[in-house]
């Protein structure tokens, strides 16, 4: 089966080709990162437009680049949601009226199920069952994954994901967009010592995250030391990143313990935090599964894999296009099953 | 014959008109904000109904706008992906000119009639407006699409024999003291493919990657960060 898996749930177009006998043929992504920088963040009706502009010289490339023509393809896999929807529209629309008019099967994929899934296309693979931290600009959770669509949400962020807070007080420390990735590159030269940021809900017993009160604090801190050194900024950077690394290693560390599962796999954007990395192999008395770097930020792959895995059980996507901006992953089902 | 597919979101409307074997199948319903819902089942039926497989399709053809950038945006993804899977051509088609073309259709070209100024709603209190003057059975672009709101309603109007189609704003209550207006005319897939078809005789058609919405002056008015 050879699925192309389209992805625009936000900021990135990514096209990719997946084999379910060769696996990964061809991934071609094209980032809007430096369109949204000169806004300070995502603006999500230039995102639409974007998105549209790019599709088919994409798609081209990553045929190409496989040596496979649109006749060789068995499905199209796209991103249904959760992500802006305007975003989500240009995909899921292009993407269902070409399977339409090649008269083959579409799948209508769930992007954070795409993320979690995203390191089994990898050759080391977790077994299942494994726990899965789903870490994003847009997503903290905790699950509990025993099968394709077999999910039990454990915890989540009850207000900002991690993702989010990075960006927020990446913006407070007046870095550029992408927020996350600066403020991780600024917190390299700063104190650890000099700060101490609280680290939220841990106190507790229970899996569920909270940001927004570290969010309020980093406010704080930036504006009782206003105007902000460099050495300042990288210092609260630090604080802050210690703290969101921190909350999420224990929260992951009580989630292996309490289910008994010692695989632990980590996706989404934050998932390519190099303290993250660090902190979580330290701690865990588990096995830690990654996607590869290029993997962990949104891309067309991790779409037409999991595309194919649905098709592979019998999934076909109807006629209507149904993009979803918010979309619980608990919703989903196992494939075949009642 | 040519094999041609054309598509109308951008409105209330969700529209689609299919010609072959000389004849034009249509399917026009209010869906309300549904498109994405039904426009890929219309199509479908639309399809088995005039007994056309979409391999057959030469070109497809969309109202491009300007128009609601979701329901522009649909209908340009709709274009693309079915061009790009046939190998077909692709027409974007100005809403304002098919909507001009939707009155001139429906009132008929008496002698009296001079030209159309069409207005569409874009988005709170702004909306688009374009000019056509008729010669014979043509309309001649006169007034370019462009934006706008209270403050910058057109100063200057075309003279008399002008009707006014579309969605008339609310800050523009003079506007039906200087012309007739011409309320409920709906842009349909039938006259965006009608337009196209005769754009495609001349020769007209574009890759499918270049099925893209219309933009005017006005409809990016984000501002970028100062650094």
């Amino acid at each position: 089966m050879l699925v192309l898996g389209i992805e625009t749930s936000c900021d990135e177009t990514g096209v990719a080709l997946y084999d379910s006998e060769a696996g990964l043929l061809a991934d071609v992504l094209y980032s809007q990162v430096a369109l949204h920088a000169q806004y300070g963040g995502v603006v999500p009706e230039l995102a639409s437009r974007d998105h549209i502009r790019k599709l088919i010289p994409l798609c081209k490339e990553t045929l190409d680049e496989a040596g496979k023509s649109l006749n060789d393809l068995s499905a199209i896999a796209y991103t249904a949601g959760p992500g802006l929807m305007g975003a989500l529209l240009v995909g899921a629309t292009f993407g269902r009226s070409l399977a339409w008019g090649l008269g083959i099967p579409a799948i209508a994929v769930h992007h954070m199920e795409a993320h979690l899934l995203a390191p089994l296309i990898e050759e080391n693979q977790p077994p299942l069952p494994f726990i899965a931290l789903l870490v994003s600009g847009g997503h903290t959770q905790l699950v509990e994954v025993n099968g394709l669509g077999d999910y039990k949400l454990l915890g989540e962020s009850l207000d900002d994901a991690a993702g989010e807070a990075f960006d927020k007080a990446a913006k407070m420390l007046g870095l550029r967009y992408p927020g996350g990735p600066n403020l991780a590159r600024c917190a390299e030269s700063g104190d650890p010592k000099r700060f101490h940021f609280p680290r939220p809900m841990t106190d507790r017993p229970g899996l569920d995250f909270s940001f927004s009160g570290l969010k309020t604090f980093t406010l704080n801190t930036v504006n009782a030391h206003e105007p902000l050194a460099d050495q300042d900024r990288a210092d609260i950077a630090r604080a802050f990143e210690e703290a969101v690394v921190d909350t999420l290693v224990i929260k992951c560390r009580r989630a292996v313990e309490q289910a008994g599962v010692p695989h632990l796999v980590v996706a989404g954007g934050v998932s390519a935090n190099v303290r993250l990395r660090q902190r979580l192999e330290a701690k865990l008395d588990a096995t830690v599964y990654y996607a590869a770097p290029r993997l962990c930020t949104d891309n067309g792959a991790m779409i037409a894999y999991a595309g194919c895995q649905r098709l592979l059980h019998g999934e076909r996507a109807p006629l209507s296009v149904d993009t979803r901006a918010r979309w619980p992953i608990t919703e989903l089902v196992v494939p075949g099953g009642s | 014959m040519t094999t041609l597919l054309s598509i109308e979101t951008s409105g209330s409307l969700c529209s689609l008109a299919l010609h072959g074997s000389g004849r034009w199948v249509e399917d026009t319903q209010n869906v309300d904000r549904m498109h994405n819902m039904l426009v890929l089942g219309m199509l479908d039926e639309l399809f088995k109904k005039a007994q056309i497989t979409p391999k057959e399709v030469e070109v497809v053809a969309f109202a491009a706008g300007p128009g609601s950038f979701t329901g522009v945006r649909i209908a340009a993804s709709l274009a693309q992906g079915v061009a790009f899977a046939v190998d077909a051509r692709v027409l974007p088609v100005s809403s304002s000119r098919a909507l001009a073309t939707e009155a001139l259709n429906g009132i008929g070209s008496g002698p009296g009639l001079k030209g159309i100024l069409t207005i569409t709603r874009s988005r709170r209190d702004a909306y688009y407006l374009a000019g056509f003057e008729r010669d014979g059975e043509q309309l001649i672009r006169v007034i370019e699409d462009a934006l706008h709101q209270g403050a910058s309603a057109p100063q200057s109007l075309p003279g008399s024999g002008w009707i006014a189609v579309g969605d008339l704003p609310g800050w523009w209550p003079e506007l039906e003291t200087t012309m007739q207006f011409l309320p409920g005319c709906s842009v349909t897939a039938g006259t965006v493919g009608r337009l196209a078809m005769s754009a495609w005789r001349a020769g007209a058609g574009l890759d499918p990657a270049m099925a893209l919405p219309r933009y005017v002056s006005g409809d990016s008015p984000w501002r970028r960060r100062k650094d």
